[in-house]
């Protein structure tokens, strides 16, 4: 059960590029596992929503906000877009 | 020496006139929540008509706490632009914060205004009466917050908003914006009118103590200017995330450059000449 662009943590981490220059414009040569959203990539709270949105599209589901409360880096929203694939 | 005790004495006046206003500003605040209040829920049953019967007395007690100030020697202030400030429905008003006195001053000008409000305020045993009877919005952090304030824009009610988050910190022009309020005016479409809000000398500040008073009665002004269309600073196709991130650099870059170059009175040479 794999969905087009979330196959590996490779492919993971290529998708959530294209969707936060989409969604923020932010360049996606500074998107890298280890930044921080916050402070590396400028994304606030109210971003952190229209983002959890997004990937309850791509996904297809039920993604909560709560589940992004530990969240800090990219590195940990592709642990949990993966722990929801597996779900 | 005559001169020297004269100013003494003017300080004295201005530290003593400092210590009552923050005394009748608690005051107040308890008075309006626990007598003036309830009084507003006996004469108005409607909800808006108690909110707006609120709002516009804590607009008039506002303006009182200042013109006290004023009568004290403790300041003195000067608004200009006041009509469009009046006449203002819908509007995001929004304001530098450089002092403590900065809400107080804007709502004492303006009779029926939303204001989000931090949950200090809100559970303060001064403020809580006033702030919840005015039917002010809490910032809880949430991103929803966005949205009741769009509500609240689109029933005609014009929002002030800092969204420097807290007072300016000494010595920097301004705090980089937070993107709050550029969202708010994003996805409610409503027009950003600018305040400029300047002090001098400056007091008041973030982690001021009251009894610092500066050396001579200070001077606060507000310059209300045109409201900027939004859509014309974000462009047609951007995302709600993507024209909250152009406003805010608009919004920096506007309040950046005004608050650079002196007031038009201070290069009247009516300013202190500093």
């Amino acid at each position: 059960m794999s969905i087009a662009g979330l196959e590996s943590r490779e492919a993971i981490l290529a998708t959530l590029k294209s969707v936060l220059h989409e969604l923020f414009e932010i360049d996606t040569s500074r998107i890298k596992p280890e930044s921080h959203l916050y402070t590396d990539l400028d994304i606030d709270s109210i971003d952190a929503a229209d983002l959890v949105v997004r990937l309850r599209e791509l996904t297809g589901k039920k993604v909560k906000p709560e589940d992004f409360r530990q969240v800090r880096t990219i590195s940990d929203v592709i642990d949990v877009i993966e722990k929801l694939l597996a779900a | 020496m005559q001169r020297g005790l004269l100013e003494r004495l003017n300080y004295l006046q201005r530290l003593v006139g400092t210590a009552l206003s923050f005394g009748f500003f608690g005051l107040g605040g308890m008075a309006i929540g626990l007598v003036f209040y309830p009084l507003i829920r006996l004469r108005h049953r409607g909800e808006s008509e108690r909110r707006r019967a609120a709002r516009l007395l804590i607009h008039r007690v506002f303006a009182l706490h200042l013109n006290f100030m004023r009568w004290m020697g403790v300041m003195d202030y000067r608004v200009s632009g006041l009509e469009s400030l009046r006449a203002s429905r819908g509007e995001l008003i929004v304001a530098n914060h450089p002092t403590l006195l900065d809400v107080v001053f804007l709502i004492s000008q303006l009779p029926d205004a939303d204001c989000i409000v931090r949950n200090g305020l809100w559970n303060n045993p001064f403020t809580r009466g006033p702030v919840r009877a005015a039917g002010y919005l809490l910032n809880d952090g949430s991103p929803a917050l966005i949205e009741r304030c769009a509500e609240r824009l689109r029933s005609g009610a014009s929002l002030v908003v800092f969204p420097e988050g807290t007072r300016t910190v000494r010595g920097a022009t301004l705090n980089p914006l937070q993107r709050g309020a550029a969202n708010i005016a994003a996805r409610s479409g409503a027009p950003c009118r600018p305040v400029i809000i300047r002090c001098d000398p400056l007091t008041l500040t973030k982690h001021e103590k009251w009894y610092r008073i500066p050396p001579r009665r200070f001077f606060l002004s507000m310059e209300v200017r045109d409201a900027m269309p939004v859509a014309s600073i974000v462009g047609a196709s951007a995302g709600p995330a993507i024209a909250a991130r152009r406003i805010n650099a608009a919004l920096q870059a506007y309040f950046m450059e005004e608050l650079r170059v002196a007031s038009p009175a201070d290069r009247a040479g009516m300013g202190s000449g500093s």
